[in-house]
């Protein structure tokens, strides 16, 4: 268990560490979806469990960990383009990419993306979840009137994340 | 209007913007609540999806491009199936960008 003062001192480690490792993926700015002083980006004990468990991970493209309500460890890597945040970003080459709808539904640039995936699970305001194919799934967020799709696999890798649209939130609410 | 065509992980084929490429959100009900387009979008989903293969070949998540391979044909019938029905669909405003088709055709 951390105290503050180590919360905030790993932050600013991990900051450093990874969020600046490629300033066109992971550069921490914006204001809704600023990290604040109590946000642990990447917590060593959940990065112990997720080695414990035999997860694959690469721990030097993690953007974040954290767990979620339901208590499973979730991880956000840099990714490639067919999952992760550079996928989020770039898409893969069919796919097109998702950075235009961050911007027109969220109004959030492409550098803010990553920190608000963390945001929105940290808010744990779950709208819906359903079942993806792997075992993993794919869930509704809420935060601040915004939604946003976040589809995690079964050993807790992001794949994708997108907003979710308005018809969809409107059939779920009604 | 324009209509791309793009699939990624667990989400719709059918992406809707306006002329300026803005994403439309609220959806537009004469794709969205076709009952033959919402039937393909799910075989699509159904068949892509188990080109993903999690925790395999030393990445979090690997393509089966052998397996792409093999179905090549399958999926491209699938994708002018979809093209057909939108085309049947489209009173004049939209447009189809199908970003699908070249890519499978590539494979």
């Amino acid at each position: 268990m951390y105290t503050s003062p180590k919360i905030r001192g790993h932050y600013c480690m991990c900051k450093g560490k990874s969020w600046e490792l490629d300033n066109s993926l992971g550069q921490i700015k914006g204001t809704l979806f600023e990290p604040s002083d109590e946000d642990v980006l990447i917590d060593p004990e959940l990065v112990l469990e997720l080695k414990k468990k035999g997860v694959k991970f690469t721990e030097e493209d993690l953007l974040f960990v954290t767990r979620d309500s339901s208590g499973e460890i979730v991880f956000l890597e840099k990714g490639n383009p067919g999952a992760g945040l550079e996928h989020i970003i770039n898409g893969t080459e069919d796919s097109g990419n998702h950075k235009n709808k961050f911007k027109d539904k969220l109004n959030l640039e492409k550098e803010d993306i990553g920190i608000a995936i963390y945001k929105f699970i940290k808010e744990d305001n779950i709208i819906n979840v359903k079942p993806s194919k792997d075992n993993g799934k794919n869930v509704i967020y809420c935060l601040n009137n915004k939604y946003l799709h976040i589809v995690i696999a079964s050993n807790g890798f992001i794949v994708t994340a997108y907003p979710a649209s308005n018809d969809e939130i409107e059939r779920l609410i009604q | 209007m324009i209509i791309e065509i793009s699939w990624d992980y667990t989400e719709d084929i059918l992406w809707i913007y306006n002329d300026e490429k803005e994403w439309l959100s609220e959806g537009f009900p004469l794709i969205d609540d076709d009952e033959v387009l919402l039937k393909l979008q799910e075989e699509i989903d159904d068949l892509y999806s188990t080109f993903y293969e999690f925790e395999s070949h030393g990445e979090q998540v690997w393509f089966n491009k052998p397996k792409m391979k093999e179905n090549k044909q399958k999926m491209l019938d699938l994708l002018k199936k979809l093209n057909d029905r939108i085309n049947e669909l489209n009173d004049g405003t939209f447009i189809v960008e199908d970003l699908e088709t070249p890519y499978w055709e590539n494979i």
